[in-house]
């Protein structure tokens, strides 16, 4: 008996330990590999997520309740062409639609910026979650939610949305989980509507959290006022503002009483609690007027440039309803189109280079969370957050909360140790922004969509827009706050709250230009504005470049053409770069053929261009030695380019010069550009692959970038960040859109991605080739469903 | 013969049903359900075991690969780091077996 009792458990226990590694690995301490049992099996692994999950066929679209007849047709590209009778029936398939192909990720980062992450990853995704906690982006979406529902008419859209979402949702099963949840061992949940307000947080972080303020107090503190002011606070007099309106006349004067007492400037910074997005984030957009235009027909252009993952954060999508007929990209977790046009306007967003985080010194009594700012004493809550951790014990950690934003604690001996963080991301605002977008998609033409866009909030953007009947207009809308004069552009010290800002710049001082002489209006994240607005909203990095380059571009056409816009989007010359190597022409004259090589360089970042990464390299070699004073800091800034360029043409003893570590020696310009070229020389010589696309690396991973066969590894591409064709290493054009609204020709469009977010559709990845090599989709835009071309599939809907 | 074919339609069948209402797993119950129920009384019960649970994962995989798999099925190859997607499916359709191998023994220690 016994006998048989071991002799069962000794050939069952095989069976258990395997199944049990197969299943659930992590139970049996084995981190980091993926379940293989259902990930294997064919009636539940990945071969369950080919390309039929991407299908809507695969899907039962019985269960979408519909008011009015309605249709979905997919075209060839995958993109949906929504047709109703019923804009909340629109929203809804909308909704059902972009979660077939986008779920995951739309659940994904809704879970990234709550500070979720430790429920996929574990442990080691704690210091990310608290830090988001602490960010406030989970808090601050609450209250743009609460604000949301009180204007019942948007809400119902947004309601209507996630219903759709849901009934996606509904029918997930172990089988038809996307792949991604498979790999990572963890279960979907319904979307909500808080999910898409944290959708909306997660840009306002990428895009209103620019500014600069820790670190320039740190390089001040290090070179000292003068210095500082010569390297970071003089205005290059090539820029071009965006908006080009003189307001020395206007009576708005920012209040000015009560300057906080500059004598006392904390000689100690806060370090940066989190890392920055990357560098190259902005966008490009102009408008041309007819007179300009080669056909007398509006154009408009728009490229946003965001960190470029997979799946791509736009969506391509057409909606049709008795109120609208448009079509552009959305972002799968939000209602409407963003970027696009419809039978009347064509639009675009760049984001303004806003400061609207400011960060100040503050005391703490933590037992009696009172927050002394300056001479006042703020009551402040702690909050205690709940982050759950897989396969651990929950932790809660705390932050002391004010009502002016969060206070950051870090334990420092060269830094202060408490830190007010008072962020615009914070606050919901008042007005009906939830409307924006759909309102926007139905704007037949300029007065309409600036009575649209005038309710939208945060984060800030240079709206363009381009009209049938031949305006165009461009305004920075948004939130920009109305500070004291030159507080919020460093480690303020301040005299207490009063000092804080309490209002934003009013909507009729917001800069804004109509139909102007010169034809045409363009944004690439420079400057909105000359010296002559009486607000400072700007993060003062001038990235002036791209917006040099592109007014040069369309000042020098008389007319402007389709094709013109097209090369205008491909460009990829660098003007900042050709000024260093015009500066620097003499002493590459005595430097043989790699100097030869770069005095015969255009400034153009094509390709294959071995200039290109040769004067990258010399140059990056160069600042580092130039800016010895304060390189050693983590996520160092440096002066805008032009800075440089002028330094090496008119300041060539500067002490900026002087490298520190060499005490016996003052080095001027001659010397600098003499060791870095060494520096450089000896890294060329040892490279085998000199081309610009492979020095530049640009990838598209997937949004999780372990999973590194589902990103794509190598971009053969023109572009720089500072051209217009803006590519960096991880920050590109994510959309690209040409249209000339009203007229019969299609609009232009692209992004590098594809429709589907499913690594096994052949519609992942389709659309990469065509944004690789500068080619666009044609969009039209048909009124009725038998319009539609080259259908893939059609899902007809009755109530 | 007769006896073989009967065995292989039992492991099937149970396989199929098993994974259907069950999971993933449910090949492992058509090894199970064959050992218990022992149509052939000798070692090459076992053979047959392995190759129903081989050849029931690699047909249906290869099968899915046909209906617009190829695509997830090279790129999970590349995750796993696998030289080739014909290892993946070599590997998939072996551990077909090794679980029909597993509920076969898990069933055939009942006979002894």
């Amino acid at each position: 008996m016994i006998k048989k009792v071991l002799t069962i458990i000794a050939v069952w226990l095989p069976s258990i330990l395997i199944l049990g590694f197969l299943d659930q690995p992590e139970r049996l301490g084995m981190e980091g590999i993926p379940a293989l049992g259902p990930l294997l099996s064919p009636s539940h692994g990945y071969l369950q997520n080919g390309a039929k999950a991407s299908e809507l066929s695969y899907w039962n679209t019985d269960l979408l309740e519909v008011n009015s007849s309605s249709f979905i047709i997919r075209d060839q590209h995958h993109i949906p062409h929504i047709f109703s009778d019923n804009d909340l029936d629109a929203y809804q398939l909308q909704g059902f639609v972009e979660a077939v192909d986008r779920f995951w990720q739309m659940d994904f980062i809704a879970r990234a910026t709550a500070g979720r992450l430790s429920e996929i990853f574990g442990a080691k995704a704690i210091d990310y979650d608290i830090t988001q906690r602490k960010k406030g982006l989970l808090r601050a979406s609450k209250s743009i939610l609460k604000k949301w529902k009180t204007y019942p008419e948007s809400y119902a859209i947004l309601q209507a949305y996630t219903k759709g979402i849901n009934t996606y949702y509904s029918q997930l099963n172990s089988t038809n989980l996307p792949i991604e949840y498979k790999i990572l061992g963890y279960q979907p949940e319904p979307w909500t509507e808080l999910k898409t307000a944290l959708f909306f947080k997660y840009m306002s972080d990428i895009l209103c959290s620019m500014e600069s303020d820790l670190e320039r107090h740190d390089i001040k503190q290090i070179i000292g006022e003068e210095q500082f002011a010569f390297l970071f606070g003089r205005k290059n007099q090539k820029d071009i503002p965006v908006i080009p309106t003189d307001y020395s006349d206007s009576t708005w004067l920012p209040p000015t009483d009560h300057l906080p007492d500059s004598s006392g400037i904390q000689k100690l910074g806060f370090a940066r609690p989190f890392k920055k997005y990357p560098s190259g984030l902005g966008s490009n957009n102009w408008a041309i007027a007819p007179d300009k235009s080669e056909n007398n027909q509006a154009i408009l252009a728009n490229d946003p440039h965001l960190q470029l993952k997979l799946p791509s954060i736009w969506y391509l999508i057409h909606i049709v309803t008795p109120n609208q007929n448009a079509m552009g990209v959305s972002f799968p977790s939000a209602p409407g189109i963003i970027l696009g046009f419809n039978e009347e306007i064509a639009w675009g967003v760049t984001n303004v280079g806003q400061d609207v985080l400011d960060w100040h010194p503050v005391q703490v009594d933590s037992a009696k969370a009172f927050v002394f700012l300056g001479k006042d004493t703020l009551k402040g809550t702690w909050i205690t957050d709940t982050i759950t951790v897989k396969d651990a014990k929950d932790i809660y950690p705390q932050t002391l909360w004010t009502e002016h934003g969060p206070v950051w604690y870090q334990k420092s001996e060269q830094h202060a140790t408490h830190a007010l963080m008072k962020w615009i991301a914070h606050e919901p605002g008042d007005e009906d922004d939830l409307s924006v977008f759909p309102g926007i998609n139905k704007a037949s033409n300029l007065a309409e969509f600036n009575a649209v866009i005038n309710k939208y909030e945060s984060p800030a953007q240079n709206f363009v827009v381009a009209t049938s009947e031949g305006d165009i207009a461009l305004k920075v809308q948004g939130d920009l706050p109305v500070r004291k004069k030159d507080i919020g552009n460093k480690f303020d010290q301040l005299n207490g709250s009063e000092d804080l800002w309490k209002e934003n710049i009013p909507d009729n001082r917001l800069p804004y230009a109509q139909n102007p002489t010169q034809n045409y209006l363009a944004s690439a994240n420079q400057v909105s504005t000359d010296t002559s607005y009486p607000y400072r909203y700007f993060i003062g990095d001038n990235r002036s470049e791209r917006g040099r380059t592109i007014n040069k571009e369309l000042r020098q056409k008389e007319k402007v053409s389709i094709q013109d816009m097209k090369d205008l989007q491909l460009n990829s010359f660098h003007i900042s770069a050709y000024e260093f190597i015009q500066s620097t022409s003499t002493f590459l004259k005595g430097k043989g053929k790699e100097g030869q090589l770069l005095l015969d360089w255009d400034g153009r970042h094509l390709t294959e261009s071995k200039a290109a990464t040769l004067y990258s390299m010399w140059f990056l070699s160069l600042r580092k030695m130039l800016f010895d004073e304060w390189n050693y800091l983590e996520d160092y800034i440096y002066p805008d380019m032009w800075v440089i360029v002028d330094l090496i043409q008119h300041q060539r003893e500067h002490p900026v010069f002087d490298i520190i570590a060499t005490k016996d020696i003052t080095e001027n310009c001659e010397d600098l550009l003499e060791l870095s070229w060494k520096e450089t020389m000896s890294n060329w010589g040892a490279m085998d692959e000199k081309e610009w696309y492979k020095y530049r690396a640009t990838t598209i991973p997937h949004t999780i970038g372990l999973l590194k066969p589902f990103g794509i590894q190598e971009v053969k591409s023109d572009g720089t960040g500072k051209a217009p064709l803006a590519l960096t290493r991880t920050v590109g054009p994510s959309w690209r859109l040409i249209h000339q609204p009203g007229s019969d020709q299609p609009a232009l469009g692209i992004y590098p991605g594809g429709q589907s977010g499913h690594p096994g559709s052949p519609h992942y990845t389709d659309f990469f080739e065509k944004w690789r090599t500068g080619e666009y989709l044609e969009l039209n835009i048909p009124s009725s469903p038998d319009q539609v071309d080259h259908v893939k599939e059609v899902i007809q809907l009755n109530p | 013969m007769r006896n073989i074919l009967l065995h292989i339609s039992v492991f099937v069948l149970t396989a199929w049903i098993a994974t259907v209402f069950g999971g993933w797993w449910g090949i492992w119950v058509g090894g199970l359900l064959v050992g218990i129920i022992s149509w052939l009384e000798n070692k090459q019960g076992i053979l047959w075991s392995f190759i129903g649970g081989f050849a029931f994962w690699l047909i249906w995989s290869t099968l899915l690969l046909q209906d617009g798999g190829h695509l997830i099925h090279g790129k999970i190859a590349e995750l796993l780091n696998l030289s080739s997607s014909w290892l993946l499916s070599a590997i998939s359709a072996f551990l077909g077996g090794l679980l029909g191998l597993l509920g076969y023994l898990a069933g055939r220690v009942f006979r002894l």
